[in-house]
């Protein structure tokens, strides 16, 4: 993964313009190099937006499909994260407006069992229902407000480059995020010291 | 800034996404106000709860699932996915288009295809011999109908791509002639198997003209009306012989001759050419009409028509330039005789 990310990535946290480059011109290592750095943040994405591993895992297919595709058109203006990241997001958004989705409700089984139970018993088993509680108060969350937590608090990007992803007005992403922080708050009120 | 402001603004706040300006006036409220400061801890201590989330893992062989999908398939894999996919919806549409096209294509090989269509002819004989009982040709025993005759065989000798219009030409001669020396069919018979090819030509005639039984049975007494019937008997003899083999045509010039006038001879000879010329100077010497000259796979055919007085003098001639041997001599003969030579080398 390392060796990835420093192709990736240059030091000011910018994409390396050569790797860019490469990807435009189509050469088939980077965009395996592109993959395997962002497989696990676009696939978290489409996990917590969906639920269930296997759509999630078909709709994160998709999106990197759709950005070799659209690779040689990639103008840089923005990161190559936040392009995944709005790929991805919007593909989330148009399956869970669509109604296609095939499964139930599994997510919380799913997402439970993404807790931590490394460390003392007690600890994890504490930990464990705590973990389990925040991801039941996520996936409640109403579609528009959980891309925006997920997005800021789960994979750290700024409100601008939310605003950007989701193609949104920054005053829109800020209350959407004061929104959903204030019904998680409401919901793990009682696992707070 | 009161309360319900703050609170807000507590988001961003935590998040440092304010201005300076921002950030000094709620740091001003909160200073006064322990609720806004307890609602903030619970905000962070949320935040807290969030971050300590551990990020998800996309499943093992995720990176080659998408290369192998983005990876271009070859070309012929492409080529099939188009033309039978979907399957359930394709194929039966191409098979149907198939049939469509070989069935287009076979009837237009027939239509072009000459041979395809004279065999489908001689798949149902009894078609055949209703159209050729409508073309029976002059009887040959008659200087008229033997140059008919002649004319028939020699457009018979084209190719087999015209013999359908050899038989439009045929169904458009004049009618037969009826014969002014009707012929014993027994008497030019040469040899019994011919005989017997002759009356099974001559059933098969018969199963659409029904020709009287006695004409079969009693043929040292014929009725006015079988020289016609014999004569349809020789137009189907000589169609066989023009799709037989080659080597089957010597007797099958011999047999043309069943129940006619004409007098059928094969001349064996060492030298061709100087065998023609020797009967080429016969012929002038005896006066004889030379009809034909046609050259054929086995030799070459000279059909003649010499008088009766001069008939055994041109037998005669004709032992004298080359082996000669008699096929088929009426009993008695016309006045003019007609003769059908063929040289052999």
């Amino acid at each position: 993964m390392a060796r990835y990310g420093l192709t990736v990535r240059d030091e000011a946290g910018g994409d390396a313009k050569e790797f860019v480059d490469r990807l435009r011109a189509g050469e088939p290592k980077a965009f395996e190099e592109l993959v395997v750095t962002y497989q696990h943040r676009v696939f978290g994405v489409a996990l917590r937006m969906l639920r269930n591993a296997a759509e999630a895992e078909e709709v994160s297919q998709e999106a990197f499909l759709r950005a070799h595709r659209a690779l040689a058109d990639f103008r840089g203006d923005a990161k190559l994260s936040t392009w995944l990241y709005a790929i991805v997001s919007r593909l989330c958004l148009t399956r869970l407006a669509s109604g296609e989705r095939r499964m139930a409700r599994q997510g919380e089984e799913i997402l439970m069992r993404l807790a931590n139970s490394e460390g003392d018993p007690s600890d994890a088993l504490e930990r464990g229902e705590v973990e389990a509680a925040l991801h039941r108060a996520i996936a409640e969350l109403p579609e528009d407000r959980r891309i925006v937590v997920v997005l800021r608090d789960l994979e750290g990007l700024s409100y601008e480059e939310i605003a950007q992803a989701l193609d949104l007005e920054l005053g829109t992403v800020r209350s959407r995020l004061h929104r959903a922080r204030m019904d998680l708050k409401d919901k793990m009120e009682r696992f707070l010291p | 800034m009161n309360y319900h402001e703050t609170r807000d603004w507590l988001s961003p706040y935590l998040d440092e996404a304010l201005s300076a300006d921002e950030r000094a006036r709620i740091d001003a409220h909160l200073q006064d106000c322990t609720e806004c400061r307890g609602e903030l801890d619970r905000f962070r201590q949320t935040l807290t709860l969030l971050h300590r989330l551990d990020p998800p893992r996309a499943p093992v062989g995720f990176v080659d699932r998408v290369l192998a999908q983005a990876r271009p398939l070859p070309w012929y894999r492409r080529w099939v996915a188009r033309v039978f996919l979907p399957l359930p919806v394709k194929l039966p549409i191409e098979a149907a288009a198939l049939v469509v096209m070989l069935s287009i294509g076979a009837v237009y090989l027939f239509q072009r295809t000459p041979e395809l269509r004279q065999a489908a002819r001689e798949e149902t004989p009894q078609a055949t011999v209703r159209s050729e009982t409508r073309t029976s040709p002059p009887p040959a025993s008659s200087p008229e109908g033997f140059r008919a005759r002649s004319v028939e065989r020699g457009l018979q000798a084209e190719p087999e791509s015209d013999k359908p219009k050899v038989q439009r030409k045929v169904a458009g001669a004049k009618p037969p002639l009826p014969s002014s020396e009707p012929v014993k069919p027994s008497e030019s018979v040469p040899a019994p198997s011919v005989q017997a090819e002759a009356k099974k030509e001559e059933q098969a005639a018969g199963s659409v003209a029904a020709p009287r039984s006695s004409d079969l049975r009693a043929p040292a007494a014929p009725s006015p009306a079988s020289p016609p019937a014999q004569n349809r008997a020789d137009v189907s003899k000589e169609r066989a012989q023009d799709s037989a083999s080659p080597l089957l045509r010597p007797s099958g010039a011999a047999k043309s001759a069943l129940g006619t006038a004409i007098v059928a001879g094969r001349l064996a000879v060492k030298d061709r050419e100087a065998a023609e010329q020797a009967l080429s100077d016969l012929l002038n010497r005896l006066k004889a009409t030379e009809l034909s000259r046609r050259r054929d796979s086995t030799g070459l055919v000279v059909e003649v028509l010499v008088s009766k007085d001069a008939y055994p003098e041109l037998t005669q001639g004709l032992a004298r330039i080359g082996s000669w041997t008699l096929e088929a001599e009426p009993a008695e003969l016309p006045a003019q005789v007609p003769m059908r030579l063929r040289l052999l080398e």
